[in-house]
């Protein structure tokens, strides 16, 4: 079971370069990055909005309980998703894609190694180890050396 | 010269607080599908709203050539005129968001953020060694295919312990 979760993450993961690259085809075409990062995910919306229509019987209930749910919980995944997106949008022209990637990366493994030892945001909490060091820094060399050759 | 340092330094520091940013999103996304108890809506709340900053975002900074765009006929003949596939990266986009929503409480942050990360090293060379969507093609090499060795050992070290 577990290797079926595991393949379906990096399943996942694979989306992302190749979305990357049709988003900068349209961003090249219509000249701007922030307009093809927005039609990107205006269709994503859309696409949403029909999947949660056709697979969520109780739909319209579960949209009545918007209202009684903390601002942060409500915008914070959005907000936070375009900030990622529209930095490496500025990063990439002034660091390159290697140092582009080595520093975004980093920032994402410090913080979810915190999550997980803090076992903030009802995550279970998962110390973290030497091993677990370990794992990072094969990753980490791991990617330094496919950008590097 | 000193100038050029200090702002390099700057764009790392962005660079890791960007970083930084992701992780949190996947668990804000997933507090969200908690109190609503599904994962396509949570998913759909966090597009929307990130929709909505794009478009201020974009008519802010891109003004004048959004009023350029805004030439009925420049849009219809570029939408008739461009590849389907081209609208296509948004689908991409809410595949990725929702399985990080779906994989984060059973996995945990770590092995979700290493996880999305080895399938997008691994699909980022095919993309190279083909030289798909007009990239320049990069053939894969012994190095490579060591980087790519080292992040699955690392995976299963961190999966294990």
């Amino acid at each position: 079971m577990i290797i079926l979760i595991l393949i379906a993450g990096i399943l996942a993961g694979m989306a992302i370069p190749v979305q990357t690259s049709i988003n900068s085809r349209l961003g090249m075409k219509i000249g701007s990055p922030y307009g093809a990062a927005a039609i990107s995910f205006f269709a994503g919306t859309l696409i949403l909005v029909i999947v949660a229509l056709v697979t969520e019987r109780h739909f319209l209930s579960i949209i009545g309980l918007l209202p009684s749910i903390p601002l942060w919980i409500l915008i914070g995944g959005g907000c936070l998703g375009v900030f990622y997106l529209t930095s490496n949008i500025l990063l990439l022209p002034r660091l390159g894609s290697a140092l582009t990637v080595v520093v975004t990366l980093l920032g994402q493994m410090v913080m979810a190694l915190a999550i997980d030892h803090f076992g903030w945001f009802h995550i279970p909490v998962h110390e973290l180890n030497f091993p677990r060091i370990i794992g990072i820094l094969f990753i980490i060399s791991g990617v330094f050396i496919i950008k590097k050759y | 010269m000193k100038n050029n340092t200090m702002n390099v330094f700057l764009y790392m520091m962005l660079g890791l607080f960007a970083g930084m940013a992701s992780p949190i999103q996947t668990s804000i996304n997933s507090e969200l599908r908690n109190a609503l108890q599904s994962p396509f809506i949570a998913s759909l709340i966090s597009f929307l709203v990130g929709m909505v900053i794009l478009l201020f975002l974009t008519s802010i900074i891109e003004h004048r050539r959004l009023f350029h765009l805004n030439n009925l006929h420049t849009a219809k003949t570029f939408i008739t005129g461009s590849p389907w596939w081209l609208w296509t990266g948004g689908i991409l986009g809410v595949i990725f968001i929702t399985s990080n929503i779906l994989l984060l409480p059973i996995v945990g942050a770590s092995l979700t953020v290493v996880l999305a990360l080895s399938g997008q090293m691994i699909i980022a060379l095919i993309i190279d060694h083909f030289g798909w969507f007009g990239t320049p093609k990069h053939r894969l090499n012994v190095q490579r295919m060591l980087g790519i060795v080292l992040m699955i050992t690392g995976i299963i070290i961190i999966q294990h312990f």
